[in-house]
C-alpha cells in the first residue's frame, strides 16, 4: 500500500509542477512590445494595436504564412471599433525569429492604397520556426504598434 | 470493493504515467514497432516527404527565355565542356565542375580568387536550378548571370566577352548552333573591328580589357552583352538538367506507407543504402540535431545564408553575404539589367534585398544531395569527410567568436559517437546512383561531340 501512495504522489507531482512546467518553457520569449491576443476570421488575422488607437487585420493569416516562399500580406488598418479611416497613415513592417537573433533576409515593399489600405509584397520567412510579426503604424508624429507571434511549420 | 476500485485505478494511473513518460522520451505516436527501428510520428513522416526528389518541381526560369528548350540545352551542353570559351583554350567549366567528380572538384581549394581575401571551395552543380542565389555569396541572381563570372575571372578561365563574340561569329558549329536558337548575329558585330580581347573591368580602369572595351561603340558594347549573355543563358539551361532523383533515401519515401510502417522490415533496405541507421539518423536529422531548419526541402538547403563559424568576421576575413549583396546589385546582368527576360512589373526577388551587417560571414546553405561524393566540405573546403563535418557541427560552440552574429540556433549539440555515426550514415543515403551513369554520360559524350578532353 505504501509503494502505492508514492506512485500516486509521483503523479501528482508529474501532473502539477511538471506538466505546467513543461507547457510554460517555449511560450515565453522575451520582447519589447508584448505580443498580441490574435483573433482569426476566415484565412484573416485580427490585431488589436497596443495603444489601442486601432485594429490591424491581414491575410494571409498566421497559421498560412508559406515557408521560405515569397509572399503578400494585405493589410487593412481600422479605427479602435472597426471604422474606416480617412486620415493619412503611414505603416512600417518588422518581422524576425527573437530565438536565432536574426530579422528576414528582405525588406519588402510596402504600397499604401489609402484609407488604411495597405499590400506588402515580398515577404519572406526563410526558416521554420516561431517568428513574430509587427506592424507599426504612424499618424503624423504619433505611433502605435501591433505584434504577433506565429510559427512557420516545416 | 474500495479497495477494488483502487487497485484499478492505480493501473491505470501508472498506466497513464508509463504512458506520457514514453510519449515523452520517443514524442512518436507511430505504431509498434520493434526497438531498434525507430518510429516516426505523423508530424515527421510529414516533414519527410517534403524532403523527397519527388517534390522537385518543373518551373523554368523566368529571367532565362531559353530555359528548358531543348536546343539550347544541347547548345548550353557543348559550351559547357569548351575549352574554347576560356582565354587561353586551356580550362572549361567541366575542368572544375567535373561531372567523374559530381559536378566539383575534390581538391580542397584549387582557385585563389583574386576578388576575394579567402578562397571558396567548388560546389557540386547538383541541383543547382533550384538555388535561389548563385555563389557561396549569392552574388548572382541567376544561373545564366552566374556563368558569365568564371569565364572572365582571371584566376578561373580568364576569357573575356569578346573573345566570346570572336568565337561565335568564326566557329562555324557553334555560331550556327547560336543563331538557330538566338537568330542572326548582328550584321552591327559582324562588320566592327573587335580587338583580340576586351571586358569591363569597374575596379581597375587602367586595365589593357577595360581601356580595348572603353573604345568600343555603345551600340557594339550592347550587342556584345547581348551576345554573351545568350551564352550564360544556353549554359543555365543545360546545368537546369543536373538533377538527382531515386536516392536511398528518397527510395525509403516511396515505402513510407502506412502498412510497412508495422512491418519495418519492409520499410529499410541496409543492401540498398537506406538502413537502420540511416533511419535514426534522420530522425537526429529532424529532431534533436535540428539540421531541417536549413536543410530542408527536395534540395536540403533552405537556399539563404547563415553564419557558420567558418570565417571570423573581421577585416582580413571572408565576409561572404555581405560582399555579395553589394556585388549582386552592381552587376549588370542582374534581374534589373537590360539582359534579364523577366517581364517589367512582374514580381522580382532582387526588389526586396538589402544590406545588413547581420550579414557578415554567412555563405549559401548548400543541397545535401550526393553529399557523400562532393567532399570536401563547406565554402572553406576544410572538412574532408562527412564524419568532421558532423562534429564540427556537434562541438560548434568551441568556434564562436565575439565578433560573430549569434546565430543561437547553431550550438554544440551534445551527440553520443554513435548518434554522430548514424547522422553520417543518413546523408549518404541521399546519394543518387542511376544519376552518376547519366553524369558519366554526360562526360563520355562531350569527348566525341567537343572533342574536349576531361
Ligand atoms: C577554376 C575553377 C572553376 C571554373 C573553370 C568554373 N568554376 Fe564554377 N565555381 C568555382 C568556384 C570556386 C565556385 C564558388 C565561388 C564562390 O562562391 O565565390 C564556383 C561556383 C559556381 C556556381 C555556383 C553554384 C551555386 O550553388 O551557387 C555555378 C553554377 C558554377 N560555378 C558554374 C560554372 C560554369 C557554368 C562555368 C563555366 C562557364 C564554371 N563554373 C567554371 C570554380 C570554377
Ligand atoms: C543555421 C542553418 C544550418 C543548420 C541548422 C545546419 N546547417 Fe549544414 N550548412 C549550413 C550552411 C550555411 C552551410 C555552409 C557553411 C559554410 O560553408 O560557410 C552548411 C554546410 C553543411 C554541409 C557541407 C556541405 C558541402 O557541400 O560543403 C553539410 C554536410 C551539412 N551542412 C550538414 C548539416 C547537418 C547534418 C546538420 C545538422 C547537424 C546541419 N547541416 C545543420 C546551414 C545549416
Amino acid at each position: 500500500m505504501k509503494m502505492l501512495h508514492v506512485i500516486v504522489r509521483v503523479f501528482k507531482i508529474i501532473i502539477f509542477v511538471l506538466i505546467p512546467a513543461i507547457l510554460m518553457t517555449g511560450c515565453n520569449q522575451p520582447s519589447d512590445v508584448m505580443a498580441m491576443e490574435a483573433v482569426q476570421l476566415d484565412n484573416t488575422t485580427q490585431l488589436q494595436t497596443q495603444g489601442k488607437a486601432y485594429t490591424v487585420l491581414f491575410s494571409p493569416a498566421i497559421d498560412s504564412m508559406p515557408l521560405n516562399k515569397y509572399f503578400d500580406l494585405d493589410v487593412q488598418i481600422k479605427g479602435a471599433t472597426y471604422q474606416t479611416l480617412t486620415f493619412p497613415l503611414d505603416m512600417e513592417i518588422d518581422a524576425g525569429m527573437k530565438a536565432h537573433n536574426h530579422s528576414m533576409n528582405v525588406i519588402p515593399r510596402i504600397i499604401n492604397l489609402g484609407e488604411g489600405k495597405f499590400r506588402v509584397e515580398g515577404m519572406l520567412f526563410h526558416m521554420p520556426g516561431k517568428w513574430f510579426l509587427r506592424f507599426i503604424i504612424r499618424r503624423g508624429a504619433m505611433s502605435d504598434k501591433a505584434e504577433v507571434n506565429l510559427v512557420v511549420a516545416s | 470493493m474500495t479497495s477494488r476500485i483502487s487497485t484499478a485505478s492505480i493501473f491505470y494511473i501508472a498506466s497513464l504515467f508509463f504512458a506520457f513518460l514514453s510519449v515523452n522520451a520517443t514524442a512518436t505516436t507511430a505504431t509498434k514497432v520493434s526497438s531498434d527501428f525507430p518510429a516516426f510520428s505523423k508530424k515527421e513522416i510529414q516533414i519527410i516527404k517534403t524532403l523527397s526528389s519527388q517534390r522537385y518541381t518543373n518551373t523554368s526560369d523566368v529571367s532565362n527565355h531559353v530555359s528548358g528548350s531543348a536546343s539550347a540545352i544541347a547548345f548550353g551542353k557543348q559550351l559547357f565542356f569548351s575549352k574554347k570559351l576560356s582565354g587561353d583554350g586551356v580550362i572549361s567549366c567541366a575542368s572544375c565542375h567535373n561531372p567523374k567528380e559530381d559536378w566539383a572538384t575534390h581538391d580542397a581549394i584549387t582557385v585563389k580568387r583574386t576578388a576575394y581575401p579567402s578562397t571558396r571551395h567548388v560546389p557540386s552543380l547538383w541541383g543547382v536550378k533550384y538555388n535561389r542565389w548563385y555563389f557561396w555569396d549569392g552574388r548572382a541572381d541567376s544561373l545564366w548571370s552566374q556563368a558569365l563570372q568564371p569565364i572572365e575571372n582571371i584566376s578561373e578561365m580568364r576569357g573575356s566577352r569578346v573573345q566570346i563574340a570572336r568565337l561565335l561569329i568564326s566557329d562555324f558549329s557553334f555560331r550556327k548552333s547560336y543563331e538557330a536558337i538566338f537568330g542572326r548575329i548582328p550584321t552591327l558585330l559582324l562588320h566592327a573591328k573587335l580587338p583580340f580581347r576586351a571586358r569591363p573591368v569597374e575596379t581597375e580602369k587602367t586595365n589593357a580589357d577595360h581601356l580595348a572595351w572603353v573604345k568600343l561603340k555603345p551600340p557594339v558594347q550592347h550587342a556584345i552583352n547581348t551576345l554573351f549573355s545568350n551564352v550564360g543563358k544556353s549554359i543555365a539551361a543545360f546545368e537546369e538538367t543536373l538533377v538527382s532523383k531515386d536516392s536511398p533515401f528518397d527510395q525509403f519515401v516511396a515505402r513510407l506507407t502506412k502498412e510497412k510502417l508495422n512491418t519495418p522490415t519492409e520499410l529499410f533496405d541496409s543492401d540498398n543504402g537506406f538502413s537502420v541507421s540511416a533511419a535514426k539518423g534522420l530522425k537526429l536529422f529532424l529532431g534533436k540535431a535540428k539540421c531541417i531548419t536549413c536543410h530542408f526541402g527536395p534540395n536540403f538547403s533552405d537556399g539563404e545564408f547563415h553564419h557558420s563559424f567558418l570565417s571570423p568576421v573581421s577585416l582580413q576575413g571572408d565576409l561572404g553575404r555581405y560582399d555579395g549583396i553589394q556585388l549582386l546589385l552592381t552587376n549588370p546582368f542582374n534581374g534589373h539589367g537590360k539582359f534579364t527576360d523577366i517581364k517589367k512589373g512582374s514580381r522580382n526577388k532582387l526588389d526586396f534585398v538589402y544590406l545588413n551587417v547581420e550579414f557578415r560571414g554567412q555563405f549559401k546553405t548548400p543541397s545535401l544531395r550526393n553529399v557523400e561524393r562532393t567532399f570536401p566540405y563547406m565554402h572553406t573546403g576544410e572538412f574532408k569527410t562527412l564524419k568532421d563535418v558532423i562534429h564540427y557541427y556537434n562541438t560548434i560552440s568551441k568556434r564562436k567568436s565575439v565578433n560573430d552574429h549569434q546565430e543561437i540556433l547553431l550550438k554544440s549539440l551534445e551527440l553520443s559517437k554513435a548518434e554522430e555515426k548514424n547522422l553520417v550514415v543518413f546523408l549518404k543515403s541521399l546519394n543518387g546512383y542511376r544519376t552518376l551513369s547519366v553524369a558519366q554520360k554526360h562526360s563520355g559524350e562531350s569527348n566525341t561531340e567537343t572533342g574536349d578532353k576531361l
